[in-house]
């Protein structure tokens, strides 16, 4: 066992936070900056554009990034290599590694999800958007649902279904879709967080042979494999938001009086603070845990689970604590006058729901985590 | 990084489970718990022979040149055996403790001695209303021909019962800060003036009431510096802490397993309890509790084994593993139902050892208390 960094990792985390520090400022030029420096495409292989450095230093990249509130998009990178990047690694034709790898790598392409349907959320099995093949194309007729960003996204990885005469997951395939195709229509909705998230409405969207992704009629196998990717998507910058808003809060119970008394000093604060600060080194060392074993090649489909069901259960705790710390000044908005934290903590609050429901909410995944690591029977 | 056990470790776990199995059974637990003694003779000859009590010393004092990581594999097996033996007390709380603070003539003496399973140490701190705050100890020592002698009561004593040497620390010094002024004395257990009374407790695990009264000790019989023995009494609490929750995780696992096995196999309304999705959440809710709790206390482990500093990580794996291990149990019984209650099910011994391994050094609260120390002052 040995739970510390290398030398190399260690000097490489340090050059992050020294760049994330004198480089945020200017989101302008942010990413190609960190383009440059091949850090978008730490853990891709070296032959396909990547500096093939691994899971670990992707890990690191993620969360100091995070820590420092530098512009790197965690979501948006986090979503296109654990979906996009992984599956084609893993399945991809040679033309595809060859044609999307590199993109990632530079930082030149996004790639969001384009799995759920309206009558497809958790059980994806029930995918009703049709691609029928014609020659050397398909075309590919549904709606879609909770795509990420596909307005400013490049690319959408849809499932689709290619066979509907075989049992329901042994018929779907998965396709990169350019949104910018012909067909493809994007609504916005407004969600509480204040983002919009897209609605996709796909009209006999033609999409060429070679977008297929893999084999046919494989993309449930595909997805269940890249699960545990798909569950912890932001590849580490978790550890680093956690640490950041905590030390803000921590920052902010030193100096704030509370009745007349710092607090820092009052025991049912520190309570709840010293319970944040454990819950962040659980978050840290399974995210680790997890990118240790992704470079071991390990089965990460138990870890992931655990990973994911922790981090959202403890998230979730923190910002509710966080919020209860801040007392009425919680609610106050982004930049309102008087708003402790500059008013951070009333979106995050917000934002938080999300991970309840988002890419499988926790309830989801403890029955996965009964049934698969433990083994007990199928629920009915 | 690397997250793996060594291939030694993984060996050592197999052999301690499989040892544990055969020579450890709850049959045996049992009887141990209702034993005036509370353990067994022959089986600690085993363990000795096994090399189990030197694993952690170095092998100029008899000992095996093990890692305190090596020593957390073995101790997460005995948790999950629960073994019933002096073991915690003689080597974590006594051996390593002389191990960090003793003189060389000292450690030359005594930890041999440990490790060939010829002696029995433990560690007594702990008083009527005081835990473990330096500040609140009332045992006293004062100077007396040519040594100290020693007046007070010490509570919560593992295995003093059958001790050869205590531990004890005692105030040596008043008015000054308070961790200071106190020193630790190797007390012979056979010295006139302490008598040594069983405990009834909710884990059965023979903690004892000492009364010392005009205990007299030689000087050479303190363990590190006087007046100023906090210091180590803190090194070697956090090992002990650290060395708990490891074996606490080992007990919660076993809970775990023994409760998936029977959701597994208990049919109710036609069909296994463990397909009912409430009970599958609970179960899934105590694997993820576990694998937190044992990630923490690994990690604390390798700290310690590494030298770093610890004090928040230690009391981050306690206050994690004292709920970790007690709702497990309290899950444990909710999903076993009437049949897990009786006594003569596994499940009450775990149970009741997750309440008294709650408190035992240190509750959730307080450790959290000293994670915000840390922290914030």
């Amino acid at each position: 066992m040995e739970f510390g960094f290398t030398e190399e990792q260690e000097q490489f985390r340090q050059e992050v936070i020294d760049f994330c520090k004198a480089e945020r400022g200017d989101p302008s030029s942010f990413s190609s900056k960190i383009a440059e420096k091949g850090w978008t495409g730490l853990s891709i292989p070296r032959e396909y554009g990547g500096l093939g450095l691994g899971a670990i230093y992707r890990v690191i990249f993620m969360g100091e990034g995070a820590y420092w509130r530098a512009p790197i998009a965690p979501y948006d990178y986090g979503v296109t290599i654990s979906l996009l990047g992984n599956i084609c690694l893993k399945h991809g034709s040679e033309e595809q590694k060859w044609e999307y790898l590199p993109q990632i790598a530079r930082g030149e392409i996004f790639c969001g999800q384009g799995y759920s349907e309206p009558q497809a959320g958790n059980d994806l099995t029930s995918i009703e958007t049709r691609a029928v093949r014609q020659g050397d194309h398909y075309i590919i007729n549904g709606q879609k649902m909770w795509i990420h960003d596909a307005r400013t996204y490049k690319y959408t990885l849809l499932m689709a279904r290619t066979d509907p005469d075989v049992p329901p997951e042994k018929g779907l395939s998965l396709f990169i879709i350019d949104n910018t195709s012909p067909g493809v229509t994007v609504i916005p909705q407004l969600a509480m967080n204040g983002q919009l998230t897209p609605q996709v409405f796909l009209d006999n969207v033609k999409v060429p042979g070679e977008n297929l992704l893999g084999e046919e009629n494989r993309g449930w196998d595909y997805y269940l494999e890249n699960k545990p990717f798909y569950w912890n998507k932001e590849q580490g910058a978790e550890t680093g938001t956690m640490r950041r808003i905590f030390d803000d809060v921590v920052r902010y119970a030193r100096e704030t009086k509370k009745d007349g008394r710092l607090l820092s000093q009052t025991p049912l604060a520190r309570q709840k603070l010293a319970k944040m600060a454990t819950d962040i080194r659980v978050v840290r060392f399974l995210m680790y845990r997890m990118a240790w074993m992704e470079t071991q090649g390990l089965d990460l489909f138990n870890i992931g689970a655990t990973t994911r069901v922790f981090h959202v259960e403890a998230w979730v705790r923190f910002i509710n604590t966080a919020m209860q710390l801040l007392g009425l000044g919680g609610q106050l908005q982004l930049r309102e006058k008087h708003a402790p934290l500059r008013g951070i903590m009333e979106t995050l609050y917000r934002q938080a729901a999300l991970q309840l429901m988002q890419r499988a909410g926790p309830s989801y995944i403890k029955s996965v985590i009964a049934t698969h690591e433990l083994g007990l029977p199928e629920a009915w | 990084m690397d997250f793996s056990f060594s291939e030694e470790q993984e060996m050592l776990r197999k052999t301690a489970r499989d040892f544990l199995e055969k020579e450890c059974p709850k049959t045996m637990v049992r009887e141990m718990a209702e034993d005036e003694k509370g353990y067994s003779a022959e089986l600690w000859q085993k363990m000795a022979e096994l090399g189990w009590m030197g694993l952690v010393f170095p092998s100029s004092y008899g000992g095996g040149g093990g890692s305190f990581l090596d020593l957390a594999v073995l101790l997460e097996e005995m948790g999950r055996a629960l073994l019933p033996s002096p073991f915690f007390a003689t080597v974590v709380l006594g051996g390593l403790y002389i191990l960090e603070a003793g003189s060389t003539k000292q450690k030359e003496e005594l930890l041999p001695r440990v490790a060939g399973g010829d002696m029995l140490l433990t560690l007594a701190l702990s008083e009527p209303g005081v835990e473990y705050d330096a500040g609140s100890i009332a045992v006293k020592a004062v100077p007396r021909q040519g040594g100290y002698a020693i007046n007070g009561t010490k509570l919560f004593v593992p295995y003093a019962h059958v001790a050869d040497y205590l531990l004890c620390v005692a105030r040596t010094r008043e008015g000054v800060e308070p961790d200071q002024g106190l020193t630790t004395f190797i007390v012979d257990a056979k010295t006139p003036g302490s008598t040594c009374t069983p405990l009834k407790t909710i884990g059965r695990d023979h903690q004892c009431e000492v009364v010392f009264e005009n205990v007299v000790v030689n000087k050479k019989d303190l363990l590190g510096k006087p007046d100023n023995g906090w210091v180590d009494v803190e090194k070697a609490l956090q090992k002990a802490t650290v060395a708990l929750c490891i074996d606490m995780m080992g007990g919660a696992q076993q809970v775990l397993d023994m409760t998936v096995e029977y959701a597994k196999n208990r049919v109710q309304f036609g069909r296994p309890i463990g397909s009912m999705q409430a009970l599958q959440h609970h179960c899934a809710n105590m694997a993820v509790s576990i694998e937190a709790s044992r990630s923490l206390a690994y990690e604390a482990a390798w700290r310690i084994s590494e030298g770093l500093p610890c004090a928040a990580e230690v009391s981050m794996a306690k206050s994690f593993a004292s709920e970790c291990y007690t709702q497990t149990t309290q899950l444990g019984m909710l999903i076993q139902g009437g049949v897990g209650f009786m006594e003569d099910h596994d499940l009450p011994l775990y149970y009741r050892r997750a309440k008294a391994t709650e408190v035992i050094l240190g509750d959730a609260d307080s450790h959290r208390e000293r994670i915000a120390r840390e922290l914030l002052d």
